[in-house]
Formats: C-alpha cells, structure tokens, sequence
C-alpha cells in the first residue's frame, strides 16, 4: 500500500515537472564574460598587421590576477573566429605584457590602466575592461554588471586610435564612451 | 529510529535511485527551452548574452579582503547548499561562533566565548532591525526567522562593534541581510517532511507594480520534533512582506513588515512548597507572537556620499508560565556618509531608541517595576583615511551613548589596514565596548530550585539598580590572502581584557518557617568579576576544481575569568567551561553533475563542563530535474543518535538532547 502510494506520488512529480515553464537560469559572470570575449574576437576587424601569418591564431591576453580560472578556456572551447584559432595568454603585471590581440584588463588592476596604455600604444590590441570610467579613460570595450545584466560600452575613439573596425552590431548594442 | 524515520527509508532509497540514474547519464534536455549547457553561451547571439543575468560576487569580495575586522559572510547559497532550516543553526557554519541547542526551541550561541542562553554579548540585526531584548541582553532565538531563501547573506563580525553599532556588540555582530525584491523568482514555493524537521512548508511571491516598485511576500510555517527523550516540540508561523521602491535614480526606498506566532513546549523544574519534593516539574506551553515594520530610504549624492534615514516599530509578546512578556520598541536613527579633503571617507549618524515592556507576575518571577521604558540615544563618527592609496587606511571613530541605566557610554576604535602586495591584507585593531545593563539585572527576583536538607535552601536571585555596565578593552589582529584565485584563507587572533563582568554574590541567609523551615539565600548581581580571553580563528575556502569547493575553519579560544578580592561569587568563574576551546568545521560542496548537489559537513566541538565533546555530520543530496524544480534529501546530526550540546537551560529549564534527523523537501518556482 505505501508502495503505491510513493509511486503515485513519484508520478506526479514527474508529471510535474514535464509540465512546468523553464526559464533562463544566470550564469556566473565570468561565464559571461568570456563568451562576450569571443564575442569581441568574432565582431573586431584587427588590420593585417597584427598577425604574422593568414592562419595566426587571435591571442587573448588577461594581466594581473586572473578572475576567469579556467572558465574562459572552458567557454571558448575550440571555436573559431574569423577563422583563426584562438589562444589565451597571462600575463603576470602591466610590464610583462606581450602582443595580443585583446587585453582584457581586470577590475583589480584598473589603476594600472595609464601603465597598460602606455604598454600597447602603437599596437592594435584591444583593451577591455570591466570597471567603471576605464571606456573614458582608454579602454576599447568595457563590461559592466549593472542590476545583474551585462552592459557593454565602446570608446571608439580608442578604437580608431588602435586602428581596429568594429562590427556595427556590436557598436549599436553597446553605450558609446568618449575620451575623458 | 523513531517512527517516522522508519516511514522515511522507502521515498529516501527511492530519491538516492533516481540521483544515481542521472548520475550515471547525462541528463536529456526536459524540452527545446531547456537551459543549454554554459560553454553554449559562446554560441548565443550577443543580443540574447546581454540579456542573461549573472551571478557576481567579485566586488562584495574584493570589499571583505580589505575589511580591517574578523568578518566572515555566509551567502544565501551557502544556507540552501547545506540545507540548515534556522538561522541558528546556519551559524553552525562561521568561525569563532559557538552554536549550542539547548532544547528543541532554544540556544545557547556567543561568539569568542560567554556562552549561554542568554549570552549577552553578542549583537544581531535583521535587515537593519536589532532584534535582541533588552529584558536579557540577549536573543530569542526561536523568533528571529524570515523565508531563508529570501536572505541574501548573513555577515557575523567577530570582535567588538561598538563603535558604529552600540552597546551589545561587545564579542560579535551578526548582521542578516535579505534580498532586494527586485531578485528572486516571481514564485517559489517549498515543502518537505522529516523526523526533526517534521513538516515544513513556504510559499513567496513577488512582482513589480509599475517600473520601479518589487515587491515580495512570503509565509511560512515549521515545526519541531523534541529532543532525545524530551517533551519539548514547537512550532512556528510566519508572514512578511518587503518592497523596494525606486523613487528616482538617487533614491531608494524599503519597506518591510513581519509577523510570527508560534507555539512552544518545554520542561521547567520550579520550587514548590506544596510538593512532597519541594520542587515541581512540569511542561511548559508558551506562546510567542510578534510584528515590526521597517522603513528605510537612501539618498544618493555622489559615488561616496550619501544619506540614510531608517525607522522601525517592532512588537514582541510571549505568554508563558515563566512569565509573560509584551515589548513595543521604537527606533529612529539618521547616517551620512561623504568624502572630506580627498582622502578621507566619513560616516556621522544619531539615533534613538525607546523600549517600553509590560511584565506580568509569575510564582517564581517577578520583575518591579511590572512596566519600564528604557531610553537610548546615541551619536557616532567614523572616519575612514586612506594614509596611502591602496597601502595604508587607518580607521577611527567613536559611539557615544547615553542609556537610561548607566547614562553616559563611550565606545572608541581604532583599525588600522595594510595592504602590502596584491591579494595580500593585514589588519590591526584596539576598541573598546560595553555591555550596558539589561532590564533583569536592575529589576528581577527569581526563585532557584530547592536544594534538599535540612533545611532546605532556596535561592533567590535580584536585581540591582547600582549594577553597572561591563567593559571591553580588544586587540585584534587579521591577515587574509588570496594565493590563486581558487584559494583564499583568513586568521585572526584576540586579545580581550573585560572588566566589571556580571557576578552573582550571595547576602545574608534569612530562616524562614512558613510554610515550613527553609533558608533563603539572597544572591545579587555585582559586577566583581575580571576576564581574560584570547585564541584565534582561521578559516581556508578553496575551490579545488570548477565542481568541488571546499572549506575549513578552527577556532580556538581560551578564558580566564577571576572575581575580585571583595567578591564571595563561587559559580561566576566557571563560565570559563561554558564555552569550547576548539572548533572546527569541514565542508565539501561537490556538483555532481550540472543537475546534482551534493554536500558533506564535518563537526567537531570540544568539551564543556558537563557535555562531552562531539563530532557531528550532515549531509545534504538535491537534485533539479528541471531548472525549476528541486528535490533535496538532507540528513542532519548523522554521528550518533543523539548528543548533548550544553550544561543548563537556564531559569530551570531542562536540556535535551539533539537528535539524528532527516528530512526530504521539494522547492518549485516560476
């Protein structure tokens, strides 16, 4: 008798839960983060300069203490943007910096930003930061949390500076940022 | 194994099944909609990745490194991951916080030592609402609940804080924080059953009225079974309400209001005259309701200054044979904060209180007068200086109180924040607190139980206006490091230097002989008693791949207590064994598969006087079939059947047993 009983139970939780709605779960934000990284890579057009060979892979580069761990590896997996392979690089502090393509540069080393600038000026990399007023202060994409949702902003004169064409759907999405 | 744990095996073995059949195979998506798995994000359009919450923790995180106190905060996830089903036994969980049950509906919980169930150093607020009595100085545990799954996290500093929050918060602040309305799912509802936890159910629901008004509601109800052979079962009802209300961009308003009422039994052992043993024990049935309402509006001036202005009503009655208790109090405080000179950050606030209570008479207790308000008005100044940008912030600040007992309170700090490299922080502090009079310590008279002979004595325990408060003078000291990203630890070690704590000294033996020949010893309070306490506490959390995290703590403490020449207190140093030396606390959060929790808790506390120590486990099995739906399986205490946690109820309340429990709950929402 309590067989059934538990079975009919189990039954109805099944049933219950075919029936129910589902809804977008959050993700961690570093999860996000790394997918609008690849997104980055997808949507800039760096010029033919910044890479050695037709096949070089787009490196992304992170300095200072890393947030992603492996996430970022993990998002990316061994997808392909504008059909080059794409690397990830650490970089231990604003000096060690070496060429990449884009540089995402942590909310803890935000007051290294100047240091960072002066690092890539004359290069194309793409600076991408996470922390208020970086956009204004040089950086090419800053991602920001606000009420739990990513928000995207784009200082382009930083990008034209860098020599870098971003893709209008990706501009068109974002709050436009100018130099301070 | 009781009865209901026997009813249980069958939907237990059946929930363990259907884990290890979604163990053993990847979980098929319910329908097209179902979430995919995250490194699909990369496929999303940017469009629809923008529009995907995330969960962050890295700010809040960063703030906790540099914060140049003993704090630990314990996340929302961390009370759902572990499946504790009352904010006491949540506390189980922090370092340096010592969490014993008394009985079923009561603790004994203080932090760096001074335990007992009415623990008096120790400060807890809800959502800004400081929720213990001034009747003990101390907290009715089995009344401070909300929806757990509302809380957003519960922040406990362990030293004083009085310096921005006041008297009381002499060994240990316990702040818990729930969430915006804005977060949460629009409806959730959960219910479960089990043999400590005997049935449970809640239901919360919230919305948005317009475009800058969220709101949520919730109601609950819990029950308890007793303890090991105790009569001592309880339950409880709950409803609240919070809205959160954006009136413009720089200003934000809460409101929120509870109410509980709830039934409790308990065993007390009185003296009675007319008792063939002198002493009477019997069950207790007492009742607890209570309501506040909170409001509280923010404005913003800038990104460093802003202003605060928060008032609250809350009401509290208990109708028991001990004695019946109905309080109404008032508070209204006011806090800025703004940048001066560059590189100073400054809070001023004022604030005052009023508790007005009605105590009736009980043939043990009594307090005179029967009906009191006590005032509280009180002022304070923080001053944040950063002596060298991201190396050096020296904190300074002082609360000056003025209370209807002892008057005029100072409580001074000084911390002092060095970070010498990144993902590096050490701290230093020196404060002192005070513990200001509580209403029984001026105005009680209670009767102890009969102690046989001939003659027998009876004890009676007074109040005494002169009693005055009790001070703390505190080192302290903290290192936090962050090796990897995946590994932080935290230490922190004490000294405290108390003086003028409570002590009991006997007066005169008075004989008396109706209604028959007995000696009645008067005890008063005193404050006669010196302490010293010192230890440390130190806690690691590492996150050993993405799917498994653990984390440890230990806590270590050491007291001396010592009455003075003048005193002829026998019982008061003996608080030194109420209180453990050694803590310690292991957890294992492992994520199965994307649908699969599973967590492991270890226990160890160490002797008390009359209580062996103890090693306690708990684990806790969920499952989500569905992003929407989650079944969990949780056992707690699975060491033994039952074990003592601590010595004496207090007021002649017999202690019982905490037993081994289970309990099975399913969570919906949409």
């Amino acid at each position: 008798m309590k067989r059934i009983a538990w079975g009919t139970v189990a039954l109805f939780a099944l049933g219950a839960t075919g029936a129910l709605a589902v809804r977008q779960e959050p993700v961690p934000e570093y999860d996000s983060k790394s997918a609008f990284l690849y997104n980055f890579c997808v949507y800039t057009e760096w010029p033919a300069s910044a890479f050695t060979k037709a096949d070089s892979p787009i490196v992304i580069g992170i300095v200072g203490k890393d947030p992603f761990g492996d996430t970022l590896k993990r998002i990316v997996g061994d997808r392909t943007a504008q059909k080059r392979a794409i690397e990830i690089v650490r970089f231990e502090a604003v000096k060690d910096i070496k060429d990449c393509h884009l540089l995402f540069l942590p909310a803890t080393e935000k007051k290294n930003i100047a240091d960072a600038l002066a690092k890539l000026k004359g290069t194309s990399t793409v600076l991408v930061g996470e922390s208020d007023g970086v956009a204004a202060k040089g950086a090419i994409f800053n991602i920001l949390i606000e009420d739990k949702k990513p928000k995207l902003e784009v200082n382009t004169d930083a990008a034209a500076r860098a020599g870098v064409k971003l893709n209008s759907r990706l501009v068109n999405l974002a709050k436009l940022v100018k130099d301070e | 194994m009781n009865v209901v744990a026997r009813h249980f095996v069958p939907p237990a073995a059946a929930l363990l099944a259907i884990c290890a059949t979604a163990l053993a195979q990847e979980p098929p998506p319910a329908n097209q909609q179902e979430r995919k798995p995250d490194q699909d994000l990369a496929d999303m359009s940017i469009e629809d990745l923008m529009k995907v919450e995330v969960t962050s923790v890295s700010k809040k995180e960063q703030k906790l490194l540099e914060a140049p106190s003993a704090i630990y905060v314990l996340r929302g996830e961390d009370l759902r991951r572990t499946g504790v089903s009352s904010i006491p036994e949540a506390l189980r969980m922090v370092p340096g916080i010592e969490v014993a049950r008394v009985d079923s509906s009561k603790w004994a919980i203080s932090a760096r030592g001074f335990g007992s169930r009415f623990a008096n150093k120790l400060l807890v607020m809800i959502d800004g609402r400081s929720v213990y009595t001034p009747l003990f100085s101390g907290v009715y545990w089995d009344v401070q609940d909300t929806d757990l799954g509302d809380i957003d996290r519960i922040e406990v500093i362990r030293g004083p804080g009085g310096t921005t929050w006041g008297a009381n918060a002499v060994n240990g602040v316990i702040n818990i924080i729930t969430k915006s309305s804005k977060e949460g799912e629009r409806l959730q509802a959960t219910a479960g059953f089990g043999t400590e936890d005997r049935e449970f159910g809640s239901v919360r629901w919230g919305g948005m009225v317009g475009e800058n008004f969220a709101w949520r509601a919730f109601a609950k109800y819990s029950s308890w079974d007793s303890g090991y052979r105790g009569i001592d079962e309880w339950w409880t009802s709950r409803g609240g309400f919070r809205g959160d209300w954006t009136a413009s961009a720089d200003d934000a308003v809460t409101i929120i209001a509870d109410y509980y009422y709830g039934k409790r039994h308990d065993e007390l052992t009185w003296p009675d005259f007319n008792s063939p043993t002198l002493n009477t024990t019997f069950r207790e049935t007492s009742v607890a309701r209570g309501g506040d309402v909170l409001m509280r509006w923010r404005h913003t001036y800038g990104p460093k200054s802003s202003m605060e202005l928060q008032a609250y009503w809350d009401h509290t009655q208990r109708d028991a044979d001990i004695a019946n208790e109905d309080r109404d109090t008032f508070d209204v405080a006011l806090q800025f904060r703004f940048p001066l000179m560059g590189n100073q950050d400054i809070v001023v606030g004022a604030g005052y209180r009023a508790s007005r209570d009605e105590i009736g008479d009980a043939p043990t207790i009594n307090f005179a007068p029967g009906h009191y308000t006590q005032n509280l008005v009180s002022a304070f100044i923080q001053d944040e200086l950063t002596l060298m940008e991201d190396k050096l912030r020296l904190t300074v600040g002082t609360k000056v109180e003025y209370n209807s007992y002892t008057q005029v309170e100072v409580q001074p700090s000084a911390r002092l924040l060095w970070l010498p490299a990144v993902h590096h922080a050490v701290w230093g502090s020196v404060s002192r607190a005070v513990r200001t009079p509580s209403r029984a310590e001026n105005d009680v008279s209670f009767d102890l139980e009969f102690m046989p002979g001939a003659p027998p004595v009876l004890t009676r325990i007074s109040g005494d206006r002169e009693y005055d408060s009790e001070s703390l003078i505190a080192w302290e000291l903290g290192y936090r490091v962050e090796p990897m990203t995946s590994l932080s630890l935290d230490a922190a070690v004490f000294y405290n230097e108390y003086n003028k704590l409570t002590s009991v000294e006997p007066g005169t033996p008075v004989v008396n002989v109706v209604p028959f020949v007995h000696v009645v010893v008067p005890v008063a309070f005193d404050n006669n008693l010196e302490g010293r306490t010192y230890g440390f506490e130190a806690t690691a959390r590492w996150q050993v791949i993405e799917s498994v995290r653990a984390t440890a703590s230990y806590s270590f403490l050491r007291m001396n207590l010592d009455i003075d020449n003048d005193s002829t207190d026998t019982t008061s140093e003996d608080g030194e064994r109420s209180s453990p030396k050694h803590q310690l606390y292991v957890r294992g959060t492992f994520d199965l598969v994307t649908n699969v929790q599973f967590d492991a808790v270890g226990r160890y506390v160490s002797a008390l006087r009359d209580v062996p120590a103890y090693v306690e486990a708990d684990l806790r099995l969920a499952w989500r079939p569905v992003s929407n739906l989650e079944a969990a399986l949780v056992g707690q205490n699975l060491a033994r059947p039952h074990h003592k946690e601590f010595r004496t109820g207090s007021l002649g309340t017999t202690v019982t047993d905490v037993e081994h429990g289970v309990y099975f709950s399913v969570s919906v929402k949409w």
